[in-house]
């Protein structure tokens, strides 16, 4: 007789073998999250899920939301008005380049090339797709920064490129997610500003508020309660008035650290603290919706994705250097260092298994998202290695090895 | 016994730097005296306004040789900001007329090795250093 396992179980040996995992992945220079996935993949349904299935998802739904909102709120935290300000023109305009590159063209090659899928307008999927595919995963790029200790304009250029396109990201598909509610385009655009406003608002609001409180707590253990707990409250919010969860959190995030008039160290240190035991949660339960069935049916979306997105990344990065008067080796190579992807993609397509309408289709997504992941992340440190070698940039290699955190 | 008594017994290292500060000037002025461990900014009228510890302005020296990064760590290496921006607003500090005894755990509290005495208007009128007082406390036991 099968044992019904606790779900309890299962992801307390989900987080063991994440953690023991990603400690491998450290080693071999490669970004943890990838190895979270992989795990999750792991203990999917076609796999080892057979013996030890997850019943349901239903508990793990206000996890990864909560998980997503402290994502997107240290994203939102780690920029500040006045760096904005002095990051320069070279990093903004390949910022969104590079962003709106990757959006148009997947938009494009989906929309033209694309099959059906389960009666979603192809407008939909591909806009969903569209936002996915602006964010980027700089652990794996880092890691070949470091490894090889390079140092120069392209190197510089790419480490500002890398903090910034993750928030553009999340921006846009907030975006796309509020004109798909609005039904018509011209209904949608109008939704979208009244929902990207209540989420800026709310976010700058209680951001204010935070970072006030926050000076009447000293003690560090208190402070990661009250951040945990604005977090869950601006959540809450965006989930109650059906805003966007992941902006409002983002701009909450933002809010915060300009207004704490600091570093934000101590604000951020705490959540900072738990950051990679939400990612090792958030990243394996993702995993776990991979199917192989799914992924074997959907190989030509994933083919058509994972091309489009990196030739909108090249094509992008190198008119939007152009456009804001970088370097030629700077638009020649920062393309090709942008190719990898991970948590933050995965995040926002595992936010559509709860959104109306995508009920069916995030399935897909996931897969999708998960299948390009895994090859972006072995592929992309290499280009990234080839184009700094080609760049300049390259010197001696590093013996030592040290974990990636994002 | 009262800080007061503690300062006017021993002279103090004030590491204070101004808020427009680069990282190069506040390096300069930490490595420039060995005892040094936290530097406190200061505004235009002398107030102190924020706390910078020898940790966190090592990591920031040695970003390029790590292989860790956040997205802030990122910007920081990027776009590096000046001693208002580098700065914790939050730090420990005491007043001349509190408990020396009482004051300590709040050093370790916040682990923080030189502990900032402040006037009424803010100002810094000595650092009491951790490992002065817990010499005196071993010298004390024994």
């Amino acid at each position: 007789m099968a044992i019904e396992y606790s779900n309890i179980l299962l992801v307390g040996l989900l987080l063991l073998a994440g953690l023991f995992l990603g400690q491998i992945a450290a080693r071999l220079s490669l970004p943890r999250v990838v190895a979270y996935v992989l795990v999750g993949v792991m203990f999917s349904p076609d796999l080892l899920g057979r013996y030890f299935a997850i019943a349901s998802y239903q508990w793990s739904q206000p996890i990864t939301q909560t998980a997503l909102a402290i994502i997107a709120f240290i994203i939102g935290g780690s920029i500040t008005a006045a760096q904005l300000q002095r990051i320069g023109r070279s990093i903004l305009g390949i910022a969104l380049g590079e962003s709106l590159g990757a959006a148009i063209i997947v938009f494009l090659a989906f929309w033209m090339l694309a099959p059906a899928l389960d009666g979603v307008p192809l407008f939909s999927i591909a806009l969903v797709f569209a936002a996915i595919s602006t964010t980027t995963a700089p652990a794996g790029t880092i890691a070949v920064l470091h490894q090889y200790r390079a140092k120069g304009l392209l190197t510089n250029t790419l480490l500002g490129v890398v903090a910034l396109d993750d928030a553009l990201g999340i921006i846009l598909f907030a975006l796309a997610m509020a004109v798909l509610t609005g039904g018509s385009i011209e209904y949608g655009l109008e939704l979208a500003l009244v929902d990207i406003g209540l989420a800026l608002s709310v976010g700058s609001v209680l951001g204010l508020l935070l970072a006030r409180l926050a000076t009447y707590i000293q003690q560090k253990d208190l402070l990661l309660a009250l951040t945990l707990g604005t977090i869950l409250v601006t959540t809450g919010l965006a989930e109650t008035f059906h805003f966007s969860i992941l902006l409002s959190a983002m701009a909450l995030g933002f809010s915060s650290r300009q207004f704490v008039f600091s570093a934000g160290d101590k604000l951020f240190g705490s959540i900072d603290f738990l950051e990679e035991t939400v990612f090792l949660m958030f990243f394996t339960l993702a995993g776990t919706h991979f199917h192989i069935q799914v992924f074997l049916q959907h190989l030509d979306i994933i083919l058509l994705y994972f091309f489009a997105r990196v030739i909108g990344k090249l094509l992008g990065a190198a008119i939007g250097g152009r456009v804001s008067g970088s370097e030629p080796k700077v638009v020649r190579w920062l393309g090709l260092t942008l190719i990898p992807q991970a948590g933050v993609a995965v995040g926002l397509a595992l936010s559509l298994s709860h959104r109306h309408g995508f009920e069916e289709i995030s399935g897909v997504i996931v897969n999708v998202i998960i299948a390009t992941t895994l090859v972006y992340e072995f592929i992309g440190p290499l280009a990234a290695r080839f184009a700094l070698k080609r760049a300049g940039e390259l010197f001696e290699p590093e013996t030592d090895k040290t974990n990636n955190k994002i | 016994m009262k800080v007061s008594d503690w300062l006017s017994a021993h002279p103090t290292h004030e590491g204070v730097v101004e808020e427009d500060w680069s990282l190069e000037q506040i390096m300069q002025k930490l490595l420039g005296n060995s005892r040094l461990n936290d530097l406190y900014v200061i505004d235009a009228n002398k107030v102190v306004i924020g706390h910078l510890s020898y940790k966190k302005l090592a990591k920031l020296v040695l970003a390029e040789h790590c292989r860790c990064h956040t997205r802030s760590q990122l910007l920081e290496r990027v776009v590096s900001g000046n001693a208002a921006e580098l700065m914790e607003t939050q730090f420990a500090s005491a007043t001349e007329d509190e408990d020396l005894y009482e004051i300590l755990f709040r050093q370790l509290d916040h682990w923080v090795e030189d502990l900032p005495i402040l006037n009424q208007q803010g100002r810094l009128i000595g650092v009491i250093n951790l490992s002065d007082v817990l010499l005196e406390v071993i010298k004390e036991t024994d």
